[in-house]
C-alpha cells in the first residue's frame, strides 16, 4: 500500500505542473504546442512545453552530421528549422470524416466484446468465417450517438477466435482482439494460443545494458531461435514486477505480425532468464531460466548484423505547392542546407486521414506542413509518401515552421 | 469556448456546461481513465462520474485551470475503480506497472523513524519535480499522474521504450535518495 500513497501523493502536486505535463496530451481537446525542429543531423519535433520529440532518422551510408533519413530518403537540412503548432495530431474527428476503422472501433460477436487493433492487407490469412457480428462506434459530436454495422467476421491466422478475429469493414479487412482477463499459464500455451511458431518474426532487435542501448542489430536468420523459444513451453507465467532491465542485459525484438494486428511491439529476453511481452495487449512476463535466456540471446549475438534504429513513425516538413484531386505536392527547399536540393514530395490525397485536413480547409496551397507516416518514400515515383498518418499545418519563421490550430 | 465561459455554465447550472465539457475534455478524461484501467467500457463509466462530480462540485469549485482539476477528478475516481476491481484481474493494466515502479522510491523503513505525512511528502515530490528539467518532469508526471505507458511517452517524445525506462528508472532513484535525506516514511 506504500507505492499507492506515493501515486495519492502525485494526485496532490501542484496543478501547474500537472498542466504543463497535460497541455499536450494526444487526445485532449486543448490547444497545444508542436515545435518541429531540424537542428543539425535531426529533425526535432517538440511537443508541448519543453517537450522534445527528437526524430534521429540517419541512414548508415549518411556521414555528413546534417544528413537526415526520412523515409528512406537522405535530406541535408541546415539547423535551426521550427515549427510550432496548436493543432492536435491525435483528434476527434466528426463523424463524416472518420475512417471506417475509426467509426467502428468496438465490435459483439455472440455477447463477446472485441477491440480493433490494425488493419489485414493479408488476404491469405484469413480463415472461415464464423459468423455475422455487430461493429459499433459513437459520435462523440452527436450526444454519443451509437453507429452500428453488421460485418461478416472471419478466423485470422488460425489462431481461436475468442482470442483474435478479422472483420470486414467494407474497406477492408482488420484484426480485432478480446481483452484478456486471464493471462496463459505458462509460455507453450501463449506460443500454442497465439500461433507464435507462424506469426512471430523475430529480425530487429536492439542489445540493451540496463536501459542503455548499446546497440541495433537485424538477426539474419531466426529458425534457430524459434526452436529455442519453443523449448521454453513449460516456463511459467510470472506476476508483475519483473518488468524491469536494471540490473540486466537483454535483447529487445521489434515484433510487427499482420495476423496478430500488431505493430512495432516489444519481445525482450533477459540475461536474468526472462521473456517480457506486450504483443497482446498486456504485458506479459515469462520466467524461462538463466541457462535458456543466455543461450538464445548468445546465438542472437551471433547470428545478427549491426543496423541502425528504426523510427516508429517518420515526419516529413515542407511547403505545400499544389493539390489536385489525388495528391498533394510539398517541397522542402526551404529547410535544405542548399535549397537546389529541395525536393517535391507527393502525399497521396485519397486516404481520407489526409482528405480531411484538406476537406475542413486546414491545408491550403502556400502553407507549411508536418506529415506523420509509417511507410516510406518511393523515389521512382515522384517521391510518392506512403502510408501518411496525419498532417499538421503552419506557417514558417525564422528559417522554420510555425503551425497554427 | 474558453474554461472560464464553461464555469460560468457550470456556476449558472446550465446543463450545456457538460455538453461542452463532454465535447473539450471528453477525450482528455477517457485517456486518463483508460490508461489507469485499461478497459474502455470501464473508462466511460468513470468519465461519465467525472461530469457528475464536477457538476456537484462546481459550485462551489471555481478551478482554475479546468482540464486539470477535471482530470483529477478522473484520476481519482478511475484509481478508486481500479482498487475495486482489481481483485479479480492478473492483468498487468498501467496502473499496476506504475505502482511496481513507485515502490523502488520507498524508504526502507528500518532506516527511518518519522511518521508518514502526506503534506511533507507531496512537498518533496513537487521539490523534486521543480528541480528536474521541464521535459523530464513532465515525463515523470505522465508516467506517475496520468500514468501513460512507457511506449505511449516513448512515441510522444520520439525516444526509445529503453530511455524513457531509463530515465525514470534514475528519477525514481532519486526522489527516493531525497525522502531518505529527509526522513520521509510511508
Amino acid at each position: 500500500m506504500k507505492d499507492e500513497k506515493l501515486l495519492a501523493a502525485m494526485g496532490q502536486i501542484r496543478e501547474d505542473m500537472v498542466a504543463a505535463a497535460m497541455e499536450d496530451a494526444p487526445h485532449s481537446q486543448k490547444s497545444m504546442w508542436i515545435r518541429y525542429v531540424a537542428i543539425a543531423a535531426t529533425l526535432v519535433l517538440v511537443v508541448g512545453t519543453g517537450a522534445w520529440w527528437l526524430m534521429r532518422q540517419k541512414r548508415p551510408d549518411a556521414t555528413a552530421s546534417n544528413d537526415t533519413n526520412i523515409g528512406g530518403i537522405v535530406r541535408h537540412y541546415k539547423a535551426g528549422q521550427e515549427v510550432s503548432t496548436e493543432q492536435n495530431l491525435a483528434r476527434e474527428w466528426e463523424w463524416q470524416y472518420k475512417t471506417v476503422s475509426e467509426r467502428y472501433y468496438r465490435m459483439t460477436l455472440g455477447g463477446a466484446e472485441y477491440c480493433i487493433r490494425r488493419e489485414l492487407t493479408d488476404e491469405t490469412l484469413l480463415g472461415e468465417q464464423i459468423g455475422t457480428g455487430t461493429a459499433y462506434g459513437f459520435d462523440v459530436y452527436e450526444n454519443e450517438k451509437r453507429h452500428e454495422l453488421a460485418v461478416d467476421v472471419y478466423m485470422v491466422g488460425g489462431i481461436a477466435n475468442d482470442l483474435l478475429v478479422a472483420v470486414n469493414l467494407g474497406d477492408g479487412y482488420y484484426v480485432y482482439g478480446r481483452e484478456a482477463n486471464q493471462p496463459p499459464t505458462d509460455f507453450g500455451a501463449f506460443w500454442a494460443d497465439y500461433q507464435l511458431a507462424e506469426h512471430l518474426q523475430l529480425a530487429d532487435f536492439s542489445y540493451d545494458i540496463g536501459y542503455d542501448t548499446q546497440g541495433n542489430f537485424t538477426l539474419t536468420d531466426d529458425a534457430e531461435i524459434m526452436e529455442m523459444l519453443q523449448n521454453c513451453a513449460r516456463a511459467p507465467f510470472t506476476a508483475v514486477g519483473i518488468w524491469h532491465k536494471d540490473a540486466c542485459s537483454s535483447i529487445c525484438f521489434s515484433v510487427t505480425s499482420e495476423a496478430l494486428g500488431i505493430y512495432r511491439r516489444v519481445f525482450t529476453i533477459t540475461d536474468d532468464g526472462f521473456i517480457l511481452t506486450n504483443i497482446v495487449d498486456n504485458s506479459y512476463c515469462f520466467d524461462i531460466g538463466k541457462e535458456a535466456a543466455c543461450s538464445i540471446i548468445r546465438h542472437t549475438q551471433q547470428s545478427s548484423i549491426a543496423t541502425e534504429a528504426k523510427p516508429y513513425v517518420s515526419t516529413l516538413a515542407g511547403q505545400v505547392v499544389a493539390i489536385t484531386d489525388h495528391c498533394m505536392l510539398i517541397d522542402d527547399s526551404a529547410l535544405c542546407e542548399d535549397e537546389s536540393d529541395g525536393i517535391v514530395f507527393r502525399v497521396p490525397t485519397e486516404d481520407i486521414r489526409i482528405y480531411r485536413h484538406i476537406a475542413v480547409g486546414e491545408v491550403t496551397v502556400g502553407d507549411w506542413v508536418l506529415v506523420r507516416f509509417t511507410g516510406d518514400i518511393d523515389a521512382d515515383n515522384q517521391y510518392t509518401v506512403n502510408g501518411a498518418l496525419n498532417i499538421a499545418t503552419g506557417t514558417a519563421y525564422h528559417g522554420g515552421i510555425m503551425i497554427p490550430e | 469556448m474558453q474554461d472560464s465561459e464553461i464555469i460560468e455554465l457550470f456556476w449558472q447550472r446550465d446543463e450545456s456546461a457538460i455538453t461542452v465539457t463532454v465535447r473539450q475534455y471528453g477525450g482528455y478524461c477517457h485517456t486518463i481513465a483508460y490508461n489507469i484501467l485499461q478497459s474502455k467500457e470501464d473508462a466511460e463509466e468513470c468519465v461519465n462520474a467525472t461530469w457528475l462530480a464536477a457538476w456537484q462540485s462546481i459550485p462551489p469549485q471555481k478551478p482554475e485551470r479546468l482540464a486539470t482539476y477535471l482530470g483529477k477528478l478522473t484520476r481519482n475516481i478511475s484509481i478508486n475503480r481500479y482498487h475495486q476491481a482489481n481483485a479479480q484481474k492478473r492483468g498487468m493494466g498501467q496502473t499496476a506497472l506504475a505502482l511496481s515502479e513507485l515502490d523502488e522510491c520507498i524508504p526502507d523503513r528500518s532506516n527511518v523513524e518519522q511518521a508518514y505525512d502526506e503534506k511533507q511528502l507531496v512537498d518533496a515530490i513537487e521539490r523534486f519535480l521543480q528541480e528536474q528539467p521541464a521535459q523530464k518532469r513532465n515525463i515523470f508526471i505522465r508516467r506517475y499522474w496520468a500514468l501513460y505507458s512507457i511506449h505511449e511517452i516513448a512515441v510522444h517524445y520520439g525516444m526509445s521504450d529503453s530511455k524513457v525506462t531509463s530515465l525514470l528508472f534514475r528519477m525514481r532513484k532519486a526522489l527516493k535518495a531525497l525522502l531518505v535525506k529527509e526522513d520521509i516514511v510511508l
